[in-house]
C-alpha cells in the first residue's frame, strides 16, 4: 500500500523533474493521468515564473516573456520555495542567471537580478526597529532596518530607469561596459529608495551592516581608500542619507 | 468540543449570509477609493504575509467591509505536518485583521521543505484522513479559531482511495469541529472530468455532510480544454463568470441548505470590479429568491 508520504514525495518530484513516476503508482485511465500531472506542473512553474516575474520586473522586461518563462522554469525545477509565502522567492535566481547557457551573451542580467530583488524586496518590507549604530560615547545613528548595499557592474539604475518607463530606445544609449558600482537600497517613505554609493561609502556601510562596529568598519575602509575622500563621501552619502537617523550630537557641534 | 470553543474566542466583524467578493491586489486602490464596494470580502492572506504595502492597503479596506482570510498555504493534507513559521504569519494576520472566516484547502502543497504553489490530491484513505484531522487539530488549536476547508477540484482519480471525498469531508467535520467550506465550481468540475454526473454529486456532498458545517459557498468559472482523444477536461482557473450549469447547483445548494456567505472568486484575467460586483448581486438574488419562497410557504402554512 502506497503511503501518503511516498505518494507526496513522488508527485512533487513528477511536477518539478517533468516525471511520470506517478502514473506507475496509480492503476488508471494512462491518458487523464497524463493530462492531470500536465495541468498541476502548468499550474506549479507557472506559479513560480508569476513570482519570479515579479520579483526580477527589469529582467523579465529585457528578456522578453518567452525567455524568461524558460529561465524561471530552469531555475523552479532546481529550486523550489520552501515557503507559501512567494512574495520573495528568488534568491538564488541572479547566481543561476550567470550561469545559465542561454543568458550568456548577456553579462549584464544577472546585475540586473539582483537589483530588481534587493528593491522589490525593499519596496515589500514592514516597518521594524532600526539597526542602531554607536558612533562615540555620545552620538549614535539609526539606520533603516531594510536597509543592504549592492555592488554591480552594469548600469542597473539606468536598466531599471528604462524599464519602468518602458522606454527601449534609451537602451541603445546606454554606456554598458563593466565598472564598479555601488548602491544604498532601503524602504523609503513611498517604496524602495536608492542611492548611488562611492567604493568608500559602500566598504564602510556594508561592514556596519555585516554587524562590524563604526571604528572597524572605519578602519576597513580607510586601508583601501584616501582618508580625507574616504571620510568626505561617508560624511556626505552616508550621514545626510534619508535612510540615516542621528540620535544625538556632541555638545559644541 | 473544537467548534464551539473557538467560535467563542474571537470578537470578529462576522460575515453574513450575503454575497462577497474575492479581492485580488490590482483592486486595492480601487476599493479603497469607493470605500465600499461588497458586503464582504476575501482575500489570500499569502498576498500579505511579506507586503507591507498591500497588508497597509488591507487595513484601510477592513474599516469598510468584513473580511475573510482564505489561504492557500497551510497545506492541510502534507504527510509531514503543517509549517509552524506558516501558522505564524497567519496567526499574525489573525490578529491584525480580526476575520470573521478563515478558511484553506482539502489539499497538500508542501512535503519535506518543498512548496509548491498548487493545491494538491490527496487519496482519500484512512491515513490521508488521520493526517488531515491532525494538521486541522494543529491549525485550529494554533489559531484559536475554527477553521473552515474546501473542497477542492480534481484531475486525478486516485484508485486508492477508500473513502469518497464528500465522506472524507464529513469524517473530518465529526473528527474535527472544522467548517466546510462548499465550492460548487469545484464539484462541478471534478464531476464532470471524472464521468459523474454534478447534480448527483452535489447530492453525495449535501448527504454526506452536516448542513450546519456549511459555512461558506465558493463559486467561480472554469474553462474547457479538448483533449486529443476528444475528451473535456475541466480546468478550475477561476478566470471567467460563473457558469450556468454551476449556478443552477449553487440553486439547488442554496434551496436545501439555505442561504450561506457566498463569494465570487477570480484569480487569472482579473476583470473590472464591476464585473465582479454584478456576479455577486446574481448569487445575492438567488439566496433573496429563496427568502422569499421561505416567507412564502410560511405564509401559506
Amino acid at each position: 500500500m502506497l503511503s501518503l508520504a511516498e505518494f507526496q514525495f513522488t508527485l512533487a518530484a513528477d511536477l518539478l523533474d517533468g516525471g511520470m513516476r506517478t502514473a506507475r503508482l496509480l492503476p488508471g485511465d494512462p491518458v487523464m493521468v497524463k493530462e492531470a500531472l500536465r495541468v498541476h506542473r502548468n499550474t506549479v512553474l507557472s506559479g513560480l515564473a508569476n513570482a519570479l516575474r515579479l520579483g526580477h520586473p527589469t529582467v523579465a522586461w529585457l528578456t522578453g516573456e518567452d525567455f524568461f518563462d524558460q529561465a524561471a522554469h530552469a531555475f523552479s525545477a532546481n529550486n523550489p520555495p520552501h515557503t507559501a509565502c512567494l512574495t520573495d522567492y528568488g534568491d538564488g535566481f541572479a547566481a543561476f542567471l550567470e550561469s545559465y547557457a542561454p543568458a550568456s551573451g548577456l553579462p549584464y542580467l544577472a546585475d540586473v537580478a539582483r537589483f530588481d530583488h534587493a528593491i522589490e524586496r525593499c519596496a515589500n518590507a514592514g516597518f521594524t526597529a532600526p539597526i542602531l549604530l554607536a558612533l562615540d560615547r555620545e552620538t549614535a545613528v539609526e539606520l533603516d532596518a531594510s536597509l543592504v548595499t549592492l555592488s554591480a557592474e552594469y548600469p542597473v539604475e539606468q536598466l531599471r530607469d528604462a524599464c519602468d518607463s518602458r522606454d527601449a530606445d534609451s537602451l541603445e544609449h546606454l554606456d554598458m561596459s563593466p565598472q564598479a558600482r555601488n548602491y544604498a537600497i532601503w524602504r523609503g517613505k513611498e517604496g524602495a529608495a536608492m542611492r548611488p554609493l562611492s567604493m568608500p561609502s559602500a566598504t564602510f556601510l556594508g561592514a556596519v551592516l555585516r554587524g562590524e562596529t563604526a571604528d572597524a568598519a572605519l578602519a576597513a575602509t580607510l586601508a583601501h581608500a584616501d582618508p580625507v575622500d574616504a571620510l568626505a563621501s561617508i560624511r556626505n552619502e552616508i550621514f545626510t542619507a534619508p535612510f540615516v537617523r542621528i540620535l544625538s550630537q556632541p555638545h559644541g557641534e | 468540543m473544537v467548534r464551539s470553543l473557538h467560535r467563542a474566542a474571537f470578537n470578529a466583524w462576522p460575515i453574513s449570509a450575503r454575497a462577497g467578493i474575492g479581492l485580488r491586489i490590482p483592486h486595492h486602490a480601487r476599493v479603497i477609493q469607493e470605500r465600499h464596494v461588497a458586503d464582504w470580502l476575501e482575500v489570500h492572506p499569502e498576498n500579505y504575509m511579506s507586503a507591507e504595502p498591500a497588508a497597509h492597503d488591507l487595513e484601510m479596506i477592513r474599516k469598510e467591509h468584513a473580511l475573510s482570510l482564505h489561504g492557500v498555504g497551510l497545506s492541510l493534507g502534507s504527510a509531514d505536518g503543517l509549517c509552524a513559521a506558516h501558522l505564524e504569519r497567519l496567526s499574525h494576520l489573525i490578529q491584525r485583521y480580526a476575520p470573521g472566516l478563515i478558511s484553506d484547502h482539502l489539499s497538500w502543497s508542501s512535503i519535506e521543505g518543498v512548496h509548491l504553489p498548487d493545491l494538491l490530491p490527496l487519496p482519500y484513505t484512512e491515513e490521508a484522513l488521520q493526517v488531515v484531522a491532525r494538521n486541522v487539530d494543529h491549525a485550529q488549536t494554533a489559531l484559536k479559531r475554527n477553521l473552515l476547508v474546501e473542497n477542492p477540484s480534481s484531475y486525478f482519480q486516485l484508485s486508492i482511495c477508500s473513502l469518497s471525498e464528500a465522506e472524507f469531508l464529513g469524517e473530518l467535520v465529526r473528527r474535527t469541529g472544522c467548517g466546510i467550506l462548499l465550492d460548487i465550481n469545484n464539484i462541478y468540475v471534478s464531476a464532470k472530468n471524472h464521468g459523474a454526473d454534478p447534480l448527483s454529486s452535489l447530492r453525495a456532498y449535501l448527504d454526506a455532510i452536516p448542513a450546519t458545517s456549511i459555512d461558506e459557498i465558493h463559486l467561480a468559472g472554469h474553462t474547457v480544454e479538448r483533449l486529443e482523444d476528444g475528451r473535456d477536461l475541466r480546468i478550475d482557473d477561476h478566470g471567467s463568470r460563473v457558469s450556468q450549469y454551476v449556478w443552477q447547483l449553487y440553486e439547488a445548494t442554496i434551496g436545501t441548505i439555505g442561504a450561506r456567505p457566498t463569494l465570487i472568486e477570480w484569480d487569472t484575467d482579473i476583470p473590472d470590479l464591476r464585473v465582479l460586483q454584478a456576479e455577486a448581486s446574481k448569487a445575492q438574488a438567488i439566496m433573496d429568491e429563496h427568502w422569499h419562497q421561505e416567507q412564502l410557504y410560511a405564509l401559506a402554512s
